[in-house]
């Protein structure tokens, strides 16, 4: 039977082969990482053959979700996501290896050392939780937390206000930004209730 | 969170004292009123909740880290925690749509 979603080759980035040819791989990459936690429990508890029964109506509504999904989106929003959790996961690990640069950043901005071990770990937690997608909006949540302590710790030694004291406010709009284009099921709710 | 906001925005003696304290310089305590009150409208204006939420959230981190930093007690850090769960918690009892998100995405 053929799938009742529909995919969009007009967003797939770069690509500009074959137009309205998706490769079955692709497609089932796509399907499998996107449908599937797009908040549509119908379609998740149902098996296969309950699918087919699905009504015209069902159906159709299927399909106008999956167009607002696209492989593209979801590599674009994955991209940033991935980029933004890269930093994360790096500053993470300095706060364990405490390197020089680490010690005097602390030391400068009044943090005890003794906390750096801990940072890391809160750091690298709420990282995970936003990469797994499941968890992926307590993550990010938790991760807006985190990203506030650091302004607040820049904002409180008077460091200057675009380089230092908002760069954290710059990496938590990427956090959001991130999610937002590669999870559709966020689109109810963020950024605006709708 | 209204009254913190405005008490902050008057510059009332106890909260000039408290920055103080925890070592923020004292001309930073009206822009910091003002973006508490800002989050906080946005959070009770039902289409910006979401919004205002994640805001103070990022408020309230910093409010702990301030608090962490200056070895304030344990229950002077847990309270901006504390007040973000109860944020967080109201949002999610009035906000169906949320609960298929967090904290585990059904």
């Amino acid at each position: 039977m053929a799938t009742p979603w529909r995919f969009t080759p007009r967003s797939r980035g770069g690509r500009s082969s074959g137009a309205g040819v998706v490769k079955p791989l692709a497609f089932k990459v796509w399907r499998s990482s996107s449908v599937d936690y797009a908040g549509d429990r119908a379609n998740k508890s149902s098996s296969g053959k309950e699918k087919e029964m699905l009504s015209a109506v069902g159906t159709e509504l299927l399909a106008t979700r999956a167009g607002e999904i696209s492989a593209g989106r979801i590599w674009i929003g994955w991209s940033i996501s991935g980029l933004t959790a890269a930093f994360m996961l790096f500053d993470a690990g300095a706060k364990f290896a405490k390197p020089a640069q680490v010690i005097d950043a602390f030391a400068r901005t009044g943090w005890p050392m003794r906390l750096s071990s801990t940072l890391g770990a809160i750091l690298l937690t709420c990282t995970v939780l936003y990469l797994v997608p499941q968890t992926s909006l307590l993550g990010a949540i938790l991760l807006t937390a985190y990203l506030g302590g650091a302004v607040a710790t820049n904002l409180r030694i008077g460091n200057p206000l675009p380089t230092h004291t908002l760069f954290p406010v710059y990496f938590g709009v990427l956090v959001w930004i991130g999610l937002w284009v590669r999870d559709p099921g966020l689109g109810s709710v963020f950024p605006l209730l709708r | 969170m209204v009254f913190d906001g405005v008490t902050k925005l008057m510059r009332v003696r106890q909260v000039v004292e408290a920055t103080a304290r925890i070592g923020f310089p004292e001309s930073i305590i009206v822009p910091i009123g003002a973006t508490l009150l800002g989050c906080t409208i946005l959070y009770v204006i039902p289409r910006t909740s979401i919004l205002g939420a994640i805001l103070l959230t990022g408020y309230l981190g910093g409010a702990t880290a301030a608090n962490i930093q200056a070895g304030s007690q344990v229950f002077s850090t847990s309270f901006p925690i504390i007040f973000g769960i109860l944020a967080w918690i109201g949002l999610f009892l009035r906000e169906t749509r949320l609960r298929a998100l967090i904290p585990l995405r059904t």
